[in-house]
């Protein structure tokens, strides 16, 4: 009897140990912030509060992104670039005359867990919209139960099904889809010569769409694959794909990965004596990720990535504040977040109110609007109703490890 | 394309001792206590961030920031015995593997708490450029994980078979009743098992940190090979740990270079479970059905 006490006693402590730690994970995003004064807000559903009722309460948004799992690194930038986003707008009469409040949800780089989420900020929290996480693989499981509650959010993933697949009502898509990315890789590739490239991709929905067309768009150009080479996120040692790329005889290699895999590939590339002047390297977004020049060193040089945005040269004078008030360069993934919750706010100050309805049509009412990083953005065209950015920018690393402008794409 | 089954074997090889050293790891702790310590891929992870804090944000020397590892991780080693191995024990195995699956999960968190979740760079004490013989590219840090898993085992046999404090630990993990009667104290030679297990999952991490980049989720991936290699090598047997965790590290590139790098995950699954099927015992140990 007394063991089992103790086992209780034990099982019992563990849990709340558990609990605590990844609770005090959570709790830093999950409450309000960054608001200067707390706000008195009143749980009431906001469609059935008259206007004037709601003036002087705060607007709610919120957002779902990657603050602890294997992905946290998505979570850390989108916080800090959104906080002080927030911090000036209110600084600046707020929105709408009214103040925002973010309230910051952690899907714990987990599909079930961003679903949870979106359900907590819509029927809990009682957001205005909802800003959903970087990673395709959340806002795809997120983008069913946004349809059937009938609520906007701007999904960040980057696959193009999110926008597209179901013809979606409620799903806004924030970031240049891969629908439209692999055609300007291609072209990039069609300037420098190379038509017989690798691809290495990282198994996950992001990896498979991406190599999905880059393989039909291949074969559409009568081009050939030299090797297709997978890799798991987690994956750390890469020697046999990289043997593999050089024994195939490709010209490049389009690698669509993750920050962290993105860093490793680079370095051991380089390690493997695969030589970027002969066989270039053209990346996803992730090789502008934070770490991965820490990681790569000197093997980052003269690669080449295809992002949405890179902030230090669309938005130097953003980037020193950021720099200034985190003491480290914004990354891809900062900017990105402050683009996406940017548009947001331009939906909801065109909606003049903060019911769903409202919101989606304000959405739809963007049209060629310039956001932070000097990119247009316009939904409810009649080809990609839900999509927004059709812009890209292809840089390089200089060899301080700079990025370096090569071209501005649009669709 | 010449010099593929060369480079394989030798990348195959340095990850696998990796493997290795976290299976010794598991395989001390199991012969001790008879229990299977799900958190050691957090110790490995652990021990890279215990340098890195010392010798890359303090801008400690080399030398200390190893020291600073060693002493740090045999703390963890302690804590861990004190806080979860003793409340835990009486309960039996499945309490103790519930424990430490849920401090492996907690200890990921903390470490992004702490340390943030953007991966760090860990500073090599050999050159950062490969070098070529034949069309091999040798990575100097391949050397210093082959060169390091041979020297932990030597010191491992010589501790083990040659010092007072080794045959006592032998004793306890032989039959801690008897031991107890020989006057040998017990709970003493478990804390020791485990603070030796808790150094050789941070040296392990300190070996790897250079190559795998150091990140909060670095030491999920070598935990569950490192277990398989143990199931692999058998069980109980400390060479059968380290040859099992070479195994994983060489079937796993050559399926990814030969079959498909999609499925070289699930290829190492597969021989696990033909090991299982077949040779439950592994190559050198006993039955494991009792421990998964």
């Amino acid at each position: 009897m007394r063991n089992k006490n103790m086992f209780l006693r034990f099982i019992v402590g563990v849990l709340l140990i558990s609990f605590v730690l990844t609770a005090g994970c959570s709790a830093q995003t999950q409450t309000e912030q960054p608001v200067e004064t707390e706000p008195n807000a009143v749980e009431t559903p906001e469609e059935t509060q008259p206007v004037e009722e709601t003036k002087l309460e705060p607007i709610k948004i919120g957002v779902i992104t990657e603050i602890t799992g294997v992905q946290a690194v998505a979570g850390k930038a989108a916080q800090e670039s959104i906080n002080q986003y927030v911090k000036e707008l209110n600084a600046n009469g707020g929105l709408l005359g009214r103040e925002v409040v973010v309230l910051y949800e952690d899907d714990q780089s987990a599909q079930t867990v961003a679903v949870n989420a979106f359900n907590k900020l819509v029927l809990e929290d009682k957001v205005a919209a909802i800003l959903g996480p970087l990673y395709s693989t959340h806002c795809l499981a997120i983008k069913p139960r946004a349809e059937e509650l009938g609520f906007p959010w701007l999904a960040m993933g980057l696959n193009d099904r999110i926008g597209t697949e179901d013809d979606p009502k409620w799903t806004f898509q924030g970031r240049t889809s891969d629908a439209y990315t692999p055609t300007l890789v291609l072209n990039f590739l069609e300037e420098q010569g190379k038509h017989n490239p690798a691809i290495m991709y990282i198994g996950d929905d992001f990896g498979i769409d991406g190599k999905d067309k880059f393989v039909k768009l291949l074969d559409e150009r009568g081009w050939t694959v030299a090797t297709i080479e997978a890799m798991q996120t987690g994956d750390k040692d890469f020697t046999a794909q990289i043997l593999s790329i050089r024994a195939s005889g490709a010209d490049s290699i389009i690698a669509w990965l993750h920050q962290e895999e993105a860093g490793l590939f680079l370095r051991q590339l380089e390690e493997q004596g695969v030589d970027k002047k002969q066989i270039p390297v053209i990346g996803n977004s992730s090789f502008l990720g934070a770490g991965v020049t820490d990681i790569a060193g000197q093997s980052a040089v003269g690669t080449y990535v295809i992002s949405g945005t890179a902030p230090m040269l669309q938005n130097p004078e953003w980037s020193q504040k950021f720099f200034d008030e985190y003491g480290a360069n914004p990354d891809f993934l900062a900017a990105d977040s402050l683009d996406g919750f940017a548009t947001i706010v331009r939906a909801i100050e065109l909606a003049g109110t903060t019911d769903p309805e409202s919101v989606r049509q304000g959405f739809l009412s963007i049209k060629d609007w310039i956001g932070p990083f000097n990119f247009a953005h316009t939904f409810g065209t009649a080809e990609a109703p839900q999509h927004g950015v059709f812009s890209s920018i292809i840089v390089t690393y200089d060899e301080n490890l700079q990025t370096e402008f090569v071209a501005q794409v649009t669709k | 394309m010449s010099g593929i089954l060369p480079q394989l074997l030798f990348s195959g090889l340095a990850i696998g001792c990796i493997y290795g050293l976290v299976g010794l790891g598991f395989i001390q702790v199991y012969n001790a206590v008879g229990l299977t310590n799900f958190a050691q891929g957090e110790f490995v992870m652990l021990g890279a961030y215990l340098f890195v804090s010392a010798v890359v944000i303090w801008k400690a020397p080399f030398w200390v920031g190893f020291l600073f590892l060693l002493v740090g991780m045999a703390v963890i080693g302690f804590l861990f015995t004190r806080g979860v191995y003793k409340p835990t024990y009486k309960a039996g195995r499945f309490a103790f593997l519930l424990a430490s699956v849920g401090l492996s999960m907690a200890l990921q968190d903390l470490v992004v708490l702490i340390w943030g979740p953007v991966p760090l760079y860990m500073p090599r004490l050999v050159s950062e450029s490969s070098f070529n013989i034949g069309n091999v590219f040798i990575n100097p840090q391949h050397i210093i994980i082959i060169g390091s898993t041979i020297l932990l085992l030597i010191i491992q046999y010589l501790i083990f078979q040659k010092t007072p404090l080794g045959k006592m630990m032998r004793a306890t993990a032989q039959d801690q009743f008897a031991a107890t009667l020989s006057g040998i104290k017990v709970p003493l030679m478990i804390i020791f098992t485990f603070v030796n297990s808790s150094i050789l999952a941070g040296i392990a991490g300190f070996l790897v940190g250079p190559v795998f980049s150091v990140t909060p989720s670095m030491g999920a991936s070598a935990m569950l090979k490192g277990f398989v290699g143990c199931t692999i090598g058998g069980w109980g047997s400390i060479p059968g740990a380290v040859l099992g965790g070479i195994l994983v590290g060489i079937i796993e590139i050559f399926s990814s270079f030969y079959i498909s790098s999609a499925y070289k995950d699930a290829i190492v699954f597969l021989v696990l479970i033909l090991f299982l099927l077949f040779k439950p015992k592994g190559i050198f140990g006993e039955t494991v059905s009792e421990k998964v």
